[in-house]
């Protein structure tokens, strides 16, 4: 897995890097003392995972994971636990780590992206999981969850909303809710990309249900869904306004 | 008062002698330039800047094990932001406490 590391303090940089030297299956391909030589480099490569500190002159953290707008899995790095609440409201930012960094928690958090890599490219569940969204028989119009060993087909028109449940998702259709196995990671991917959109790192909303949009908010039924500052502008461009 | 040690460096080192001396050369590089455009910023009134830049050299703290240290400059860094360098004289002496330990070392 390719990683750089980017941190305006060159002590915080050799920090991580040693720390990377430590985990098997990690290189360190770059580091890099500001955000926008970090975005230069990013354009003609690719990296599989970046470590980003969030307090930068000029161009901090957030402004950086702002212009990136892709999915390569971020750890922040902050010596405030502040930036951390901040931090999390981006769908790409998988984990923080407190400077100065604990080599326990490094690894930790390391791990947790290692192991999560494989579902970024979605593959069949585990045989094993008693319940999961069944990606193999999932199709445009319908996908199949798996609830008490038995596969529910349910309409992909019908769900309105989608909500994170630590490791369960809630799925909310016009009939009824199921509660599955999943994450939303996992049914983003089943579901149509002009229909559906994550808006907050909880919620996945069926755009042509919104009632009605206020603020950083939209109506959906009855039920009220936060939206991210960072999705509202696709949120926006998806909407036919007048 | 509380005395910097190398706990911490040596945990990340696991044994490298090789990256301790690293880390030890960069802040000693590192930190004279940030502590003068720190006493800059304080000399010109530029608050905001002497907060950005205590944030920054409070983690050398922590890399030392000042504890205590890094506590006096979140103070001071948040003093800073609402315009008051009431704990500048506290810090730069820790500053400075760091910078003679690491220059100790570096010297062997």
């Amino acid at each position: 897995m390719k990683c750089i590391i980017i941190d305006d303090e060159g002590a915080a940089r050799l920090i991580v890097k040693k720390l990377c030297e430590r985990e098997q299956g990690l290189e360190v391909v770059g580091d890099f003392a500001t955000a926008i030589e970090a975005i230069k480099y990013l354009n003609k490569h690719s990296v599989d995972l970046i470590f980003l500190d969030m307090n930068m002159p000029m161009f901090n953290g957030i402004d950086f994971v702002q212009t990136l707008n892709s999915h390569i899995p971020i750890i922040c790095i902050t010596s405030d636990k502040s930036h951390a609440v901040e931090a999390f409201e981006y769908d790409s930012i998988v984990g923080y780590l407190l400077k100065p960094i604990d080599p326990l928690k490094f690894e930790k958090a390391v791990a947790k992206v290692l192991n999560a890599k494989p579902t970024i490219q979605p593959q069949p569940e585990a045989k094993t999981a008693e319940y999961s969204v069944n990606q193999e028989v999932a199709s445009e119009s319908h996908l199949y969850v798996n609830i008490d060993r038995r596969l529910i087909k349910i309409e992909i028109q019908t769900i309105y909303l989608i909500e994170a449940k630590g490791d369960y998702i809630l799925i909310k259709t016009d009939e009824k809710n199921f509660t599955v196995h999943s994450t939303l990671k996992k049914i983003e991917v089943k579901l149509p990309e002009d229909q559906f959109l994550k808006v907050h790192r909880s919620y996945i909303i069926n755009t042509t249900r919104i009632v009605d949009i206020e603020d950083n908010s939209v109506l959906i039924k009855r039920d009220v869904i936060p939206v991210s500052r960072s999705k509202k502008p696709i949120l926006m461009q998806r909407l036919n306004l007048l | 008062m509380e005395t910097p040690n190398l706990d911490y460096i040596h945990a990340v080192a696991k044994g490298d002698d090789s990256f301790v001396k690293e880390i030890l050369t960069v802040i000693l590089e590192e930190l004279p330039k940030e502590q003068s455009l720190y006493c800059k910023c304080i000399e010109d009134s530029n608050w905001q800047n002497a907060a950005s830049l205590v944030h920054k050299i409070k983690h050398k703290f922590t890399i030392v094990g000042l504890v205590q240290g890094a506590a006096v400059a979140n103070e001071h860094e948040k003093h800073l932001q609402m315009n008051s360098p009431e704990y500048h004289g506290q810090f730069n002496d820790l500053i400075n406490l760091v910078r003679t330990f690491i220059q100790s070392y570096t010297n062997l």
